[in-house]
């Protein structure tokens, strides 16, 4: 990401530190996420501190507090024990800016909800078609080394709650020392 | 504690429960983000079940990151090399 692609989001910017400049962010959470569980779906809801810094992060340009970003999504295990989330929706409902920079332009949180909002839209299908790593996918391990090995793992999301199922295989042995 | 274990359908089941440390305040008691699970076990499904509702998992959240912050760098080139749509 450049700063080019900021400025609708944060207009002045380019004016302030220069077109195309990339940009290095830092991700920060802002208090405890929210699960909800509903029948097949999940949903998490959550503020997210975004920092958007300079290549070499030497320089800080601009905070923006994401508050209330809602994500649905459905979950799918697969047979190789990776947790797969499919996105369905995600929309955030206000912001903050905190500008590290002298803009010449008033920063307008609305305007920057808007463009997120955009952002989160040809956001989806780029998650749903790669699944990234530690976005939307993540793995379970399925052996713990000399106690157990799992087989049949499933998860659902049903009404209220996550259920999880499985047949492990436990691999601890007697220790005939201990009886 | 819960109901004492019982046997069924050669299964033993059984409930628990538990106690988060460090909540105060702000633990999560009710509405969409404290529901509890329905402590309906499947007596003929998989050998091991486990259920964890949104009350438990909300709480423990809110015990690891309710007053921490954790964060992550991603530098210019990871994410120019994520090829994010924008």
């Amino acid at each position: 990401m450049v700063t080019t692609q900021l400025e609708g989001a944060v207009p002045g910017l380019c004016d302030a530190v220069g077109y195309d400049k990339p940009v290095s962010i830092v991700f920060s959470n802002s208090g405890a996420p929210r699960f909800i569980f509903k029948h097949d779906e999940l949903s998490i809801t959550f503020d997210l501190q975004v920092s958007l810094y300079d290549r070499l992060y030497t320089q800080k340009y601009v905070d923006i507090t994401m508050k209330a970003l809602l994500i649905k999504f459905k979950v799918r295990l697969d047979e190789n024990m990776n947790v797969f989330t499919d996105w369905e929706n995600i929309q955030m409902d206000s912001a903050e800016v905190k500008p590290y920079v002298q803009l010449n332009e008033k920063l307008d949180n609305v305007v920057v909800v808007s463009y997120f909002n955009w952002v989160f839209e040809e956001l989806l299908p780029w998650v749903n078609e790669n699944h990234p790593e530690a976005v939307s996918q993540f793995h379970l391990p399925s052996t713990f080394p000399g106690v157990m090995d799992l087989k049949n793992l499933k998860l659902e999301v049903r009404e209220n709650y996550l259920f999880f199922s499985m047949d492990p295989q436990f691999l601890i042995l007697e220790n005939k020392e201990n009886i | 504690m819960g109901p004492a274990p019982y046997i069924r359908n050669k299964r033993i089941g059984g409930y628990f429960a538990g106690k988060i440390s460090g909540l105060g305040d702000d633990e999560v008691k009710d509405g969409d983000f404290g529901k509890l699970g329905d402590m309906n076990l499947d007596d003929n499904g998989a050998p091991f079940q486990y259920m964890v509702s949104s009350f438990v998992i909300n709480n423990i959240w809110e015990v690891i990151l309710g007053k921490n912050q954790i964060s992550k760098s991603v530098d210019y080139e990871t994410f120019k090399n994520l090829n994010f749509p924008v």
